[in-house]
């Protein structure tokens, strides 16, 4: 659920370009998410506000309750938790988690998450990277726009090869090409 | 599969149906705030994105929007169709967003059971 959260902030924020990051890795037991955008970023007034814990307002650039409860989240599960942000440069939200962390909840359906994030993106460019083990899922709207020329990602067959290429490339292993 | 075999889908699809950027029929939006995606609203997307895709519906669109003050009623979703009022639905879930597709999308009924609020 908060990569979804993290992704909308950045739309939100009015980023062109928005870089989702989802890696898993056994040996160093551990789950990192991150979620960087250019968007308008926050000075260090409102990012004081964030870091404090809630910051519920519907501010400029409104953010409830997604980051003081992923930053819970994360330092609960013996993670780390960071915001790096400038007025006017973007944000960068970096998450850890250690994976095999009891409390650690459930991400969801990864696979339609980045599908909503895909298809919702419109003129912005969305670049997801997501890599568990040997499953790697590398998508970057731009390629898609060039391959697609004026045919839209919401075309019901681009829809349907987009929720199978996803989710074979999150659950197959990957052949050596 | 590779990203590349889109490009069958681009050479089917250049010749007579298929959208293109900013010509449809019906835009769904959806609402996707932090209230809206915690009550499910990334399910009631992915059931709209299904359903366009299995039904073939090339002249639907879905957006997203973010909060919009409607929080006990999320997941929140408008359905605007050419010439139409907006319909408005609130407590919106998968199998809700089924119906919505079929019974309104489709046939042109909105499912008045879930309406919340209609706009001229």
């Amino acid at each position: 659920m908060h990569v979804l959260d993290l992704v909308q902030n950045a739309f939100s924020a009015g980023a062109r370009n928005v870089d989702v990051q989802f890696v898993c890795d056994k040996d160093a037991d551990l789950i990192t998410l991150e979620v960087s955008d250019d968007g308008r970023g926050m000075d260090e007034e409102l990012l004081a506000a964030v870091h404090r814990g809630f910051h519920s307002t519907k501010g400029p650039r409104s953010i409830g309750l997604g980051i003081p409860l992923l930053r819970e989240v994360a330092e609960h599960c013996d993670g780390s938790f960071d915001i790096e942000s400038r007025r006017g440069q973007g944000t960068r939200v970096t998450a850890t988690f250690r994976r095999t962390h009891i409390d650690l909840p459930p991400f969801g359906d990864l696979a339609k998450t980045f599908l909503t994030v895909l298809v919702t993106s419109a003129v912005r460019r969305v670049r997801i990277t997501y890599r568990c083990d040997d499953r790697v899922l590398s998508i970057d709207t731009d390629e898609v726009h060039s391959i697609l020329g004026e045919i839209s990602l919401q075309s019901p067959e681009v829809i349907r090869f987009l929720q199978r290429y996803i989710a074979e490339q999150m659950e197959e292993k990957q052949e050596a090409t | 599969m590779k990203l590349e075999d889109l490009r069958k889908i681009r050479e089917r699809a250049s010749k007579n149906i298929s959208l293109r950027q900013g010509d449809a029929r019906v835009n769904v939006v959806i609402g996707m705030g932090t209230s809206g995606i915690a009550a499910g609203a990334r399910d009631v997307m992915a059931a709209f994105l299904d359903e366009i895709g299995k039904r073939d519906l090339n002249d639907v669109i879905v957006t997203q929007t973010g909060e919009r003050g409607l929080a006990s009623s999320e997941p929140v979703v408008e359905v605007h169709i050419k010439g139409e009022p907006v319909v408005v639905y609130g407590e919106m879930s998968d199998v809700r967003a089924r119906r919505v597709v079929a019974e309104h999308v489709v046939n042109g009924n909105a499912v008045t059971d879930y309406v919340i609020e209609v706009r001229k």
